[in-house]
């Protein structure tokens, strides 16, 4: 074989082989980090604030919150103007890091099992993962991964309700364009809406257990 | 009822009311008379805050767990006709005998159906209605609709209501005390249903939008009991994409490829 044509069809047996390394790939990519944001809400020795830094700085790595930001206002992604965006992504991501602090402190240092994957395609797959509560119950829990050049990101995230798929970014998206709709799109109802749902969050935290 | 339908109906035609939020998505929710809708929402929040939610809560605060299982099993136990004859209308034989032994044996051993015995015997609980027979038999949901304190339902499902007050022989045997019989349980089933809801109630109200929220997660969970708790055969095909909103670099990404 000349080596052109080794090359040839060592590049071709690559390509063939390519959806279950990026299955794998993916699978990995949320089986390390999802345990690693959930371990970062229970590292003892460090205190409420320190934690909480280290949970967002895993989040940023792990999720695309600015591509979340932008789905769940739709349309409305390229009708706001730049300061407007900015505005809305500060004020989006301070709300969502609330939203995922409160909701998985449940789950806080609990070991997130991969149990499957389902690639939509080479550039988007679904990872399902089981988490198991302190008490007892489980949690099925899906991640949406987009695979961009080989950077992976989280987009969404589904719970299984009695067989209902529930995904948090597209319930999001329904609710938010119905509040921008029935505000004429504005912005501003949108921030407020968000800064006060932050601060509801905020008083809400589960005290300092460690 | 079928003034209820007729006038549902007739709403429907009057109404060319645009369903706000959620055009784009696949999972959208047809809901033509959402003015209307948004209304009788506002106005079942207010009875709730005001009547049913603290009753509710009363209702915890002076009973314990077992007392109100024991209310909640009875008032099912009593539900279970309504429930072995959308079995049998669904096609499903051996659900319809799970039903019948339940009701036999939780209404005898289990003194009238307080206690549960079939579930620790292993005889599974169906929770079958009209509406999702009718989706069973492919009856889309219709135009949603939010009921003046039951809450929300769609033209299907408001249908199905009706047919399984038919069902249920206790709605029109002849005994004494059948009036108050009646009454009786409609108000404890309320207060115990509500009692079940109160924390799904406290997570509705924070969500951005709790009319929006409750219209999908009515519908999704109707559309999850029709196919008997099943995961949707391919639930991945209709997610909307995300290259419009993703990263926004894409071509630095890309000509890394």
């Amino acid at each position: 074989m000349t080596s052109k044509k080794w090359i040839l069809s060592a590049a071709m047996l690559a390509l063939t082989a390519l959806p279950s390394f990026a299955d794998t790939q993916t699978e990995e990519y949320v089986r390390t980090n999802a345990n690693d944001v959930l371990a970062s809400l229970n590292e003892p020795g460090l205190d409420a604030d320190e934690r909480r830094a280290k949970f967002q700085k895993y989040m940023d790595e792990f999720t695309n919150l600015d591509a979340v930001a932008k789905f769940v206002i739709g349309k409305y992604s390229k009708r706001f103007t730049p300061e407007e965006m900015d505005a809305y992504l500060k004020t989006f991501r301070a709300y969502a890091l609330a939203v995922y602090e409160f909701y998985f402190h449940e789950y806080r240092g609990r070991d997130v099992k991969v149990t499957g994957s389902t690639d939509r395609n080479a550039r988007d797959s679904i990872v399902d993962t089981e988490i198991v509560r302190a008490d007892g119950q489980e949690l099925e829990v899906r991640w949406r991964v987009l695979n961009r050049g080989g950077q992976y990101q989280v987009v969404d995230v589904a719970l299984n309700a009695d067989g209902n798929l529930i995904w948090l970014a597209i319930e999001q998206q329904a609710q938010f364009l119905s509040i921008l709709d029935q505000n004429n799109g504005s912005v501003e109802a949108l921030i407020n809406k968000i800064e006060s749902m932050t601060a509801d969050l905020v008083a809400q935290r589960p005290q300092d257990v460690s | 009822m079928r003034l209820g339908l007729v006038l549902a109906g007739s709403l429907v035609a009057l109404s060319a009311c645009a369903t706000t939020g959620e055009d784009a998505s696949p999972s959208a929710v047809y809901d033509p008379l959402e003015g209307w809708n948004r209304g009788v929402f506002a106005f079942n929040e207010s009875v709730d805050k005001a009547i049913l939610e603290p009753t509710a809560k009363g209702y915890r605060a002076v009973t314990n767990e077992p007392v109100r299982d024991g209310v909640s099993n009875f008032l099912t136990n009593l539900n279970q006709p309504v429930v072995f004859a959308n079995t049998l209308l669904q096609g499903k034989p051996i659900a319809a005998v799970d039903t019948a032994a339940r009701v036999v044996l939780n209404s005898t051993v289990g003194v009238a159906g307080i206690f549960d015995l079939a579930t620790r015997i292993d005889i599974p609980e169906h929770r079958e209605d009209f509406g999702q027979t009718l989706g069973v038999w492919g009856v889309s949901d219709g135009p949603y609709l939010m009921l003046p304190l039951m809450g929300p339902s769609n033209l299907r499902d408001l249908g199905g209501r009706g047919v399984d007050a038919a069902f249920n022989p206790l709605n029109y045997a002849e005994f004494e005390g059948d009036t108050e019989f009646r009454i009786a349980t409609g108000v404890v089933g309320a207060i115990s249903a509500r009692e079940s809801l109160i924390e799904q109630f406290d997570v509705l109200r924070d969500q951005p939008e709790p009319y929006i929220a409750l219209r999908r997660t009515y519908t999704q969970q109707r559309a999850a009991a029709i196919r008997d708790g099943r995961e949707q055969e391919d639930p991945f095909k209709d997610l909307p994409e995300f290259d419009d909103y993703d990263f926004g670099d894409e071509e630095e990404f890309e000509s890394q490829e």
